[in-house]
């Protein structure tokens, strides 16, 4: 694949599942924040978008059943920094089942 | 070896020991900063909620006791001042870096509206001075000093702590911080009662160059380096910080912005050292500029933060080329913070070694 296609296919990739993510927070974690205004780098917890324990179970769970992937607990801490971060998760599951 | 920079009309310490000294205590014990170069303003009265409303760009409704981290704007949407807004008992306690107190109290002032004028600005930044403890463990610096209470304190609230100081929990390194507004007769005495206590946590004394290289490795925002002109919170990564119902100077910059936005503020690993304000390529196109680069202590790579074209401002892309060298986009936080592994209520700097944390390379 040449670099243009394969960095098309990479965003399109990636964009896919932060929108995804996105719908969870907005349709199953209740943020009341448009998705066009939810920043990928925004911190999850705290300051930033705000989430609390219960919303991360309901984030993780959610997206758990949206992928068809298993978060280990030990993960979990890790990865819910930002969008970006359990995004980056997601991917490296997906692309772990697409090898399989 | 102590270095200085000036801040507006301050000359502030950048760094006391040494840069890499400063950030591994942020990452493993506590440092102490002065950041007495931020503005204290309090906007008091019956309409300061109503003086004030039309310039915050969050929603003012905070609990006493409570604090909103938030930006004013300018009216092309370009952040001009990075506040923390402290609700006291009706009373506004403004702390913020980007404008100069007087600056702030004359922003307040022009920008009140007409039937809102019962209200009255004190700058406290001429009698107060700011020390702030940063680092997993500083919750035990301050407490150990101040009053084991504020070990509980939640983030993005405050208090006041033995009759005298005000201590707000915040900070913009992504590690525990603790910003104690003390009245300048008293800021000796407490600083030096940090620095007696904080000998068992190993505290360090910093300037304030620590805090603006763990703000990089953490992904967060620094006005002092990041306002890049004609970005919004939009492109900046900020429209967490604004609120999205509310009308405030600045919004419909902002709303408009949204609707498409052209480029996003996007954190870069390099394979060797990057160059500021350096054209960024992919795929022999430019693609945005660099905007801030530093060697990550933490991290022990070299990092940026770059302006990109929306088209290529995602995570997880190889292929950036800055000048020679090549960078691959990453998620921010680029470091992972023991502040997330350290618990209060169970750990301490004396049993540190028993904290489960994977450490500080998040694997991005």
């Amino acid at each position: 694949m040449s670099g243009g296609r394969r960095h098309g296919a990479l965003v399109a990739e990636r964009a896919r599942i932060v929108a995804q993510v996105k719908q969870i927070l907005v349709e199953r974690v209740h943020l009341d924040v448009p998705p066009e205004a939810i920043d990928p780098d925004a911190p999850l917890f705290g300051t930033g978008l705000g989430l609390d324990s219960v919303d991360a179970i309901e984030l993780v769970i959610s997206a758990e059943q949206a992928f068809g992937i298993a978060i280990p607990q030990s993960k979990v801490k890790q990865s819910l920094r930002t969008l970006n971060t359990f995004v980056d998760l997601i991917l490296s599951y997906e692309r772990q089942k697409s090898r399989a | 070896m102590t270095v200085t920079l000036r801040i507006g009309d301050r000359e502030i310490v950048a760094e006391r020991t040494g840069l890499r000294e400063e950030v591994t205590a942020l990452r493993r014990s506590a440092i102490l900063t002065d950041l007495s170069h931020m503005a204290v303003v309090r906007v008091a009265g019956p309409d300061a909620y109503d003086a004030l409303d039309p310039i915050v760009a969050a929603d003012l409704h905070i609990r006493d006791g409570r604090v909103r981290h938030t930006l004013f704007l300018a009216p092309n949407g370009a952040p001009i001042a990075d506040v923390y807004l402290c609700n006291d008992d009706g009373d506004f306690l403004l702390v913020a870096e980007g404008m100069a107190s007087g600056a702030l109290v004359e922003h307040v002032r022009a920008h009140a509206p007409t039937n809102a004028r019962d209200f009255a600005c004190e700058d406290l930044s001429t009698t107060h001075r700011i020390l702030s403890v940063d680092g997993p463990f500083a919750w035990e610096v301050v407490a150990a000093a101040l009053g084991s209470e504020l070990a509980g304190l939640p983030y993005l609230s405050f208090c006041r702590v033995a009759g005298a100081h005000t201590c707000i929990r915040a900070g913009k390194t992504g590690e525990y911080g603790y910003h104690l507004i003390a009245r300048e007769e008293l800021a000796a005495d407490l600083e030096g009662r940090l620095l007696e206590v904080g000998r068992r946590m190993d505290l360090v004394q910093a300037g304030i160059a620590t805090s603006w290289h763990a703000a990089v490795e953490n992904g967060l925002f620094n006005i002092h380096r990041h306002a890049v002109e004609g970005a919004t919170p939009v492109e900046l990564q900020l429209q967490w910080r604004v609120s999205h119902k509310k009308k405030y100077l600045g919004s419909d910059v902002v709303v408009e912005r949204q609707r498409a936005p052209r480029e996003r503020l996007t954190w870069l690993i390099g394979e060797a050292p990057l160059a500021a304000f350096a054209e960024v390529r992919f795929e022999g196109e430019r693609v945005g500029r660099v905007i801030e680069a530093l060697d990550s202590v933490t991290l022990g790579a070299p990092v940026a933060c770059a302006m990109l074209d929306i088209e290529v401002a995602h995570s997880g892309l190889s292929g950036f080329e800055i000048g020679e060298t090549r960078a691959r986009s990453a998620s921010a936080p680029l470091v992972d913070n023991l502040s997330m592994y350290v618990n209060p209520g169970r750990h301490s700097f004396a049993t540190r070694a028993e904290i489960e944390f994977p450490g500080f390379v998040r694997g991005t």
